[in-house]
């Protein structure tokens, strides 16, 4: 039976996110493309297994199917906790070949990128990442996950599921038919960034 | 004295002349202590107090109090090595 597991029971971390990889980059959030562009995979595989970041896998929730492979999943936090992990995703990179000319390079693509990520409400339940493997897409399975997420939200005492998604996602109509509402549009016209808040009330 | 030297090492990378530390101090409370500013402060403190941090050391740090808990730790385990006998 398709079901869901933790991030930090699995076994090997390393390579879950190796398969986690296309759903990774391809979730419809509005940044890590625009951020990483060529090196996206390398960036986004590093980053789902560095304790402290956003896209910590072992923080995420999995989905098995029936012969125990993964298929997709999704990370997701308290609002409260994505600034101070978007600062240590931030860290890590410009600590990361801070001797050489590549530290410099990053150092000035940080400052370039300031304002990038906006702002997630610290009472919400933030959903940073969510995806299925190309095949188990348009399956159902979208929906399973979804209700996922609204769980550990109602668990995390959040009121609310918020997320970001690029405005021309096709993500965007997926969440509008699970019923949610957008909330504010976006133009961050230095980073050539489109994208809508948006929100779901998960009260009980 | 560690945090004398910190709190100097603080007040010049942050431009901040009468900032306070206290072990409990973290990034959100002082402004300009942004990720840029970090990592210009752990340089700082490398050179200072002449250590090396990894990556993940610095991922630990929560506040100021982790930050000197770390440089002690270091200080001791670089003062040890040298203590240890030749073979």
């Amino acid at each position: 039976m398709i079901e869901f597991i933790s991030g930090d029971d699995t076994a090997d971390l390393d390579g879950v996110a190796r398969s986690a990889v296309p759903w990774l980059i391809d979730s419809g959030e509005p940044y890590f493309r625009r951020l990483f562009a060529n090196h996206i995979v390398e960036e986004v595989l590093s980053w789902s297994l560095r304790p402290n970041s956003e896209l910590y896998l072992g923080e995420g929730r999995l989905l098995l199917d029936r012969s125990r492979a993964y298929i997709g999943g999704h990370i997701s936090m308290k609002g409260a906790l994505v600034a101070s992990r978007r600062r240590a995703d931030a860290v890590s990179y410009l600590w990361e070949h801070r001797e050489s000319a590549e530290g410099e390079r990053r150092r000035r693509f940080m400052d370039d990128t300031a304002g990038f990520f906006g702002v997630v409400p610290k009472n919400a339940f933030y959903l940073s990442k969510i995806g299925l493997l190309p095949k188990h897409r348009r399956t159902g399975l979208g929906r399973m996950l979804l209700e996922d997420v609204i769980r550990l939200a109602r668990a995390a005492s959040c009121s609310s599921v918020f997320l970001h998604v690029a405005a021309d996602a096709t993500a965007r109509q997926f969440y509008r038919r699970h019923g949610f509402e957008e909330v504010t549009e976006h133009r961050n016209v230095p980073h050539n960034l489109h994208y809508i808040s948006m929100s779901l009330s998960v009260v009980a | 004295m560690i945090h004398n030297k910190l709190q100097e090492i603080f007040r010049r990378i942050l431009r901040i002349p009468d900032l306070t530390l206290t072990d409990a101090l973290t990034a959100d409370e002082v402004p300009g202590w942004d990720s840029i500013s970090h990592v210009r402060l752990m340089v700082a403190v490398e050179e200072a107090f002449k250590l090396k941090f990894s990556a993940s050391q610095l991922a630990m740090l929560e506040n100021v109090g982790d930050l000197k808990q770390l440089i002690r730790s270091l200080i001791e385990q670089k003062e040890q090595r040298s203590a240890e006998p030749r073979r």
